[in-house]
């Protein structure tokens, strides 16, 4: 039975030719098309409670200065936090960067590890002059995202799957003239239609499963982005940022990705039933 | 001797009501040899598609190898067609080797690969067309072809054979010679029933000759 399923998976993967492999790499595309914008919902947007602070990596640790203080007093601590061993960047950001509404400065600074963040937390919440201290355990929180955006993600998300089950049929149909012949032979020689649907139906997941690949490759190399540069993402996407979050969203997107895939297959494999595949009709 | 085809009271009708089976009755015996004569447009086609299960018969009753067709889930009629050899009007093999032609259709029915590979040059050999196993089946000849198609239609031993139209585009000799070939398939034991427009090669005498013209069966 699989021997037979690998063999006819094979003898289709080997009919594909020039345009229905380009339409089969476009359908791969719309699915990525659409997984991408399914796990923008979870990683684009601002947090909702922004008041508390911005969205930080898990080293990280936002330190708010008091506005009182004078540029001599920030360089001077400025200077002192750098030569903490626990330290191992440390960059000033003007607060009206993220919080227009705000005076004062802020220290961003990444530690060596993050059993390091405990202990810096509370070391910088005991100097005076630093009024208030973050750290990313603190800042993860649920996303917001406006209203136009949400909508714009829904409609490019219904427009995508359509796309993808359109050009789907289409690209199924132009791989199932070119094996035609075979199939013709299959239903005479009495060979089970499940056995010539699922060859085509696992195609389907496959091209799912390189899409939702594509999407988790893309996903992480956001994220590693992110991490090394979180000022240039934190007001637009916020969800790069957080581990747990990318990862759950890959895993989504996989699962997802192989359900589309699965029905995309299904789609194609109904069309064997026509008359265009049978000797008789 | 048992019964492999019974067919009672079949009739057969096209989408536009046109008739194309009237009444036919008809009766084959396990290890005969028979050949179904008729003009073109007599209905032959569609009685072998009808007997091989691949047509859904609308009146009628057909039973082969025992089972009632019109009664047969989907899953019973697709064994049913495993256990006839069929070859199609104008068939056409697949753009592979010779070889190749027929190890597709017995990988499909689920042997693994050297086993369809023995059963393939058993049934080469039986038509005679070893000497073409690596040739690309579409540069055959027109009588090398019919040979392809039978090695395709005995190769996972079926005990029914139904062919459509076998000696089409063939000269004398090349009938006689199919029709040789066929005689040694039924000496092995096979029922084969042979629907053709005519003239019947000599090598037919001896077996029994069936008429089919306007949608009626004739002794």
């Amino acid at each position: 039975m699989i021997s037979t399923f690998l063999f006819l998976l094979g003898e289709l993967l080997g009919a594909v030719r020039t345009k229905s492999g380009t339409i089969l790499i476009a359908v791969v595309l719309l699915i990525f098309s659409f997984l991408a914008l399914f796990s923008s919902f979870f990683l684009l947007g601002t947090p909702v409670e922004e008041e508390n602070g911005p969205v930080l990596a898990p080293r990280e640790i936002m330190a708010y200065l008091s506005p009182r203080l004078s540029p001599g007093e920030v360089e001077e601590l400025y200077s002192k936090i750098r030569e903490w061993k626990d330290v191992q960047r440390i960059n000033y950001l003007f607060t009206q960067e993220l919080q227009e509404d705000q005076a004062g400065g802020i220290f961003l600074i990444r530690t060596t590890s993050p059993s390091a963040v405990a202990p810096l937390l509370e070391t910088l919440g005991s100097i005076e002059g630093i009024v208030r201290v973050v750290s990313a355990s603190k800042s993860q929180s649920t996303l917001s995202l406006s209203t136009p955006v949400r909508i714009g993600l829904l409609i490019g998300l219904a427009v995508s799957a359509v796309a993808s089950m359109l050009a789907a049929r289409y690209g199924f149909r132009e791989l199932l003239r070119s094996f035609a012949e075979e199939i013709r032979l299959m239903h005479l020689s009495g060979t089970a239609e499940r056995m010539i649907q699922t060859p085509i139906i696992a195609l389907g997941i496959l091209c799912g499963l390189v899409a939702s690949l594509l999407l988790i490759v893309a996903a992480y190399l956001f994220h590693f982005f992110a991490v090394s540069h979180p000022e240039a993402v934190l007001r637009t996407a916020s969800g790069l940022v957080e581990p747990g979050r990318v990862l759950t969203v890959s895993l989504l997107s996989l699962l997802l990705g192989l359900v589309m895939g699965g029905l995309i297959g299904v789609l194609g494999a109904s069309l064997t039933g026509s008359r265009e595949f049978q000797t008789y009709s | 001797m048992s019964v492999i085809i019974q067919v009672s009271e079949l009739h057969f009708s096209t989408a536009d009501g046109i008739k194309v089976l009237e009444d036919i009755h008809l009766r084959v015996d396990r290890g005969e040899m028979i050949f179904l004569l008729g003009p073109a447009a007599a209905g032959k086609s569609v009685l072998l598609g009808l007997l091989a299960a691949q047509i859904p018969p609308q009146r009628g009753q057909i039973l082969v190898h025992g089972r009632n067709i019109a009664r047969l889930s989907r899953k019973k009629a697709f064994e049913l067609r495993r256990r006839i050899g069929f070859l199609p009007q104008g068939f056409a093999p697949l753009p592979k080797t010779v070889l190749k032609n027929v190890m597709f259709k017995l990988r499909c029915l689920g042997n693994f690969q050297e086993q369809a590979e023995e059963k393939a040059l058993a049934a080469l050999e039986r038509v005679r067309l070893t000497a073409k196993l690596a040739t690309s089946a579409t540069e055959l000849e027109p009588l090398q072809r019919v040979r392809l198609g039978l090695a395709l239609s005995i190769c996972d031993e079926p005990q029914l054979l139904l062919l459509d139209e076998p000696f089409s585009n063939l000269d004398p000799g090349g009938r006689t010679e199919v029709c040789s070939l066929l005689a040694q398939i039924h000496l092995s034991g096979l029922t084969v029933l042979t629907a053709t427009r005519g003239p019947l090669p000599t090598a037919a005498d001896g077996h029994r000759v069936v008429l089919l013209a306007d949608g009626r069966v004739k002794e």
